[in-house]
């Protein structure tokens, strides 16, 4: 019984952190200083409360759409200092699952425009964060400085869909110039360009 | 000019129907032909190109007196050209030497090293093959798209690969260049390039790297994407060479690949003045005396050159410098400048030697 007591306090803190209803921006826990609410949209499975007043105003989006320039914006903001510190944003994430072995990651936290999990992904949890091309400084956070590789969607636990999108960024960020790739050493020889 | 927007028209198609063909009597002739056309085509061009490019820098280039200058004033800097680098982790592997053969694996390391600066080469552009190989009107409307041939025998390299195209209308000609390159990436892919040219080479994107100032990784880029022959690649490091000239960036490219080809184009195009000033301004002399050689060499018909053979001491840096002065400098004032400064900080730095013994 007294090691179940702990337990039931964290799970607490973090019901607390992701399913705040009130999102102005502060964190409820004291000794997480890092922590912002960071996710504004609806959830699934809501209060009946919310769900009627969602219900009442239909035009509204269930999830708010952030065009990449937005994003760009926020990344270089103070506001996102004070969310993430100077760490990268998957770096406090932590996966939640059954047992000892991680299972891959989920296929996708959003289903039918707005998030249907419990604890959605780095990406998104924040609708803020936008993966695009000309977004460098949020990329860069995801490609190891010393190899040049992406991460592993295990190591920072983006769903597959944002693990892809990802993907496609960065290559496109490449083709652009944008981010650098590692290039291979060509050799000429000479003689194939006399004549 | 219309058959090869036809071709591109239908090269989606006619990819698809790519034919191998391996050495068969008939194909050899066919390879004779071709080779024979580009001769044509060669001499066709000249006459439309304007006079001054028709000079070819590339057997001035290796020329091994040329060479050797630009290697030694390229530098060896040991953290520029072996720093450090991205490449998959891995463990570190520790050794217990004595000091003989930790030298010797240090100058064996110098060695392969050096093979890091290969310098690529400096060409002037290919020209487009006009001339068809054949015309066979009896051949014309036998498919709806063209059809693409490939030499893909073994061991063939790329550049000497055959490729000919027998279009609609039943003209065999030599593949345009474009085709020839994406044909050489399917047969003999080669790591770092791509089918498609990267839109990091489009104009609005280069602008902005070179502002940037990422010059080396454009130009190893350029590197691995074209051949040193592709109007591409002469219009892509025609145009880092000039922003470097410009804003007096030499240091960016010292000790890399690019600097030789950089030294070869100011001196081709007779306007090393700027790096002259900065050779001077990091004393410099030795490499600023091969840059007015290099000069000399590239013209031998100007005045700087013929100056310079009659100099009675050659190996004297400042006489070197002081003839090109007098005769082909642009820049007088300034480089007059920096001669003089490096010259007094010489004379003081050897009156402090002496002073000290």
């Amino acid at each position: 019984m007294a090691a179940s007591i702990p337990m039931i306090n964290t799970i607490m803190k973090r019901i607390l952190i992701l399913g705040s209803k009130h999102n102005t921006g502060q964190c409820r826990t004291t000794n997480l200083t890092w922590c912002r609410t960071l996710m504004q949209s609806q959830r699934r499975y809501q209060e009946e409360s919310e769900a009627q007043e969602n219900s009442e105003e239909d035009l509204t989006p269930k999830r708010k759409i952030v065009d990449p320039e937005t994003s760009i914006r926020y990344v270089h903001s103070p506001e996102f200092v004070k969310g993430y510190g100077d760490k990268p944003v998957w770096f406090h994430y932590r996966r939640n699952f059954k047992g000892k072995i991680p299972p891959p990651t989920r296929e996708n936290c959003i289903r039918q425009g707005e998030i249907a999990t419990a604890s959605p992904c780095p990406i998104c949890r924040d609708e803020y964060l936008v993966l695009d091309a000309k977004n460098i400084k949020l990329l860069e956070q995801f490609i190891c400085p010393h190899s040049g590789e992406i991460f592993d969607s295990m190591k920072t636990g983006l769903c597959q869909t944002q693990q892809k999108a990802l993907t496609v960024s960065v290559m496109r960020a490449q083709d652009q110039g944008l981010l650098e790739m590692k290039l291979p050493f060509r050799t000429y020889d000479y003689e194939d360009y006399k004549s | 000019m219309a058959a090869s927007t036809t071709f591109r028209c239908s090269s989606l198609s006619s990819a698809c129907r790519l034919l191998f063909q391996k050495q068969t009597a008939g194909y050899r002739q066919l390879r004779f032909l071709s080779s024979s056309s580009q001769d044509n085509s060669a001499s066709d061009a000249v006459s439309a190109a304007p006079e001054n490019e028709e000079r070819d820098p590339f057997p001035v280039f290796v020329q091994p007196r040329v060479q050797e200058l630009l290697t030694r004033i390229t530098g060896f800097d040991l953290m520029k050209v072996a720093g450090p680098q991205k490449k998959p982790l891995q463990r570190p592997i520790y050794k217990l030497m004595t000091d003989e053969q930790l030298n010797a694996e240090l100058s064996s390391a110098k060695e392969r090293l050096q093979h890091r600066l290969q310098m690529p080469p400096y060409m002037k552009p290919r020209r487009p093959h006009l001339t068809p190989l054949s015309v066979d009107p009896e051949l014309a409307g036998f498919d709806k798209s063209n059809y693409v041939f490939v030499d893909i025998s073994f061991g063939v390299k790329d550049r000497k690969r055959s490729v000919v195209i027998r279009e609609v209308d039943g003209t065999l000609r030599v593949a345009p260049w474009d085709v020839k390159e994406r044909m050489n990436q399917i047969y003999n892919p080669r790591e770092g390039r791509h089918v498609v040219k990267p839109s990091m080479f489009e104009e609005a994107n280069l602008e902005r790297m070179i502002s940037e100032k990422r010059y080396q990784y454009v130009l190893d880029r350029a590197c691995c994407q074209f051949e040193p022959d592709d109007p591409d690649f002469i219009r892509t490091t025609h145009r880092v060479y000039n922003a470097v000239d410009q804003c007096g960036d030499y240091e960016h490219l010292r000790s890399t690949r690019h600097f030789g080809p950089l030294a070869f184009y100011l001196a081709w195009h007779s306007s090393i003045d700027g790096l002259l000033v900065d050779m001077l301004d990091r004393d410099k002399a030795q490499d600023a005396r091969d840059l007015v050689v290099l000069f000399a060499d590239v013209h031998p018909d100007s005045s700087c050159a013929a100056a310079i053979s009659e100099l009675p001491q050659q190996d004297d840096d400042v006489a070197v410098i002081k003839t090109y002065l007098a005769t082909d400098c642009k820049n007088k004032d300034k480089v007059e400048l920096s001669l003089r400064a490096m010259v007094d900080s010489q004379r003081s730095k050897g009156k402090t030697q002496n002073s000290s013994l």
